[in-house]
């Protein structure tokens, strides 16, 4: 019993001690993901360029 | 005269737009002759999406998209860029707007993040129709299953009794600290295993039932648990592999304990080592489909840093495997938000799997069979337990050390 406390407090443990070193680690992925006011273009420099707002 | 001159003026000169919109019925029910239906129809269009098209599609048929994702217009426009009107026979808007869809645009972003350069991935909704259509149903099938054939297992085998009484003698079965990453997995298990559960059939079941606004409370609690404790897994799993691998390596004697069933057949228990055929058979489910979880759990976690599929279709790819099953190559170029659901999806799949594993593992070591739970609980176990489930272990063991009686 005394075991398996320890293994849930070791648990517990780890979780927030996660949190604490991983907050500013781990990518805030939907940001990335988007884009705002993008060129566009097809083909070589010659090619048309497109804005995407 | 002039009134009437008008109205027939007027007449004529407003049936045409209304003529215009007429469509002969016959046309429509027309049906399309065979072979005719790919080359007639393509080329009435310009060579642009059919009805028939549309149709095969609203059937859930495939339909060949090349016609779209290979007209990406010239690369380069036909007069030069000082000129006047200079886009004339370059791309058109169309022609962009395939090219982003087919990923053959040169995308120049100024977001440099590493999925920037996906504009359109239209690859999102097949996976979300998997993700909350066939992956829920099949996956609720699963774990039902699984406890329904376990509760009618009890009810005609019943509890595994002793064939005798115990000894009152014990022996050590695990140390505190094998106890402790035992626990510690099972502890973040079943924590990942309700929270992934919650985020998996949270849309469907219970915003019906809890409404939005509690279950976004919920599912926010849920997703700060799910990612956190993934590393006492993790760290659990590489323990268990470090205490146990060397116990759980196939020999002969787990032949003769899988052909009489572990027990069931022909009388009697198998010989056994430290851990049986049964127990070495969750183990390496718990260390490969732990592994395959938690690898393609540190790739959600660390969106588009760790892309798995690409690599791992490349490999199947080169050894043949698609073939086996009749299939063509597996894609080798995704998308980084591609790679992101299939993670999702495979990640999902081996924990749901993995899951009904773990039912049976935990059936078997509370309710199934008298006696086990002390070999995880306390650490010891009776002497007539290791003698009839382990047979040779227990040999081994009592002929190193005298069992210990309780008092």
């Amino acid at each position: 019993m005394k075991v398996f406390l320890l293994s849930c407090v070791a648990a517990v443990v780890v979780m927030v001690g996660s949190h604490f070193i991983l907050r500013d680690a781990v990518p805030l992925s939907s940001q990335e993901a988007y884009t705002v006011g993008s060129s566009v273009r097809v083909g070589d420099a010659d090619s048309v360029t497109t804005k995407i707002d | 005269m002039l009134r009437a001159l008008t109205a027939l003026l007027l007449t004529i000169g407003l049936s045409g737009p209304a003529l215009a919109q007429y469509v002969d019925p016959d046309v429509l029910q027309a049906p399309v002759a065979e072979g005719a239906s790919e080359a007639a129809p393509r080329a009435s269009t310009g060579g642009a999406t059919t009805l028939e098209d549309i149709l095969a599609r609203q059937n859930g048929e495939v339909v060949d998209d090349s016609y779209r994702s290979e007209n990406l217009g010239q690369d380069k426009p036909v007069y030069p860029t000082d000129s006047p009107l200079f886009t004339r026979g370059g791309p058109s808007d169309a022609d962009l707007w395939r090219a982003m869809r087919y990923d053959e645009a040169d995308i120049r972003t100024q977001n440099n993040g590493p999925a920037s350069h996906t504009l359109i991935q239209d690859g999102g909704m097949s996976w979300l129709e998997f993700r909350s259509g066939p992956l829920l149903f099949w996956g609720a099938i699963g774990l039902g299953g699984t406890l329904a054939v376990l509760a009618l297992f009890y009810l005609i085998r019943g509890k595994v009794k002793l064939d005798h009484a115990p000894q009152g003698r014990y022996i050590e079965r695990f140390k505190a600290i094998e106890r402790f990453a035992h626990w510690l997995l099972a502890a973040s298990f079943i924590t990942l295993g309700i929270t992934g559960l919650l985020s998996l059939f949270g849309r469907k079941v219970f915003i019906p039932i809890f409404g939005h606004d509690a279950f976004a409370a919920v599912a926010g609690v849920t997703k700060w648990v799910h990612d956190n404790i993934s590393w006492a897994f993790i760290i659990a799993l590489v323990m268990i592999f470090v205490f146990w691998v060397a116990h759980n390596l196939p020999d002969r004697t787990d032949i003769k304990w899988i052909l009489r069933g572990g027990g069931m057949f022909g009388g009697g228990h198998p010989p056994a080592k430290k851990f049986n055929a049964g127990q070495k058979l969750i183990f390496w489910s718990v260390i490969i489909f732990g592994t395959s979880i938690s690898v393609s759990g540190l790739s959600m976690l660390f969106p588009f840093q760790i892309n798995l599929f690409g690599h791992t279709f490349g490999l199947l790819n080169d050894i043949g495997a698609p073939g086996w099953f009749g299939q063509g190559p597996l894609p080798v170029n995704l998308a980084p938000q591609e790679e992101m659901q299939l993670a999702q999806l495979w990640h999902a799949i081996l924990a749901l799997v993995l899951t009904a594993i773990i039912f049976g593992h935990i059936y078997i070591g509370t309710l199934g069979m008298e006696g086990a739970f002390d070999a995880m609980g306390k650490g010891e176990v009776d002497v007539e337990w290791a003698r009839e489930h382990h047979s040779i272990w227990a040999a081994e063991v009592e002929a190193e050390t005298t069992p210990r009686r309780k008092v």
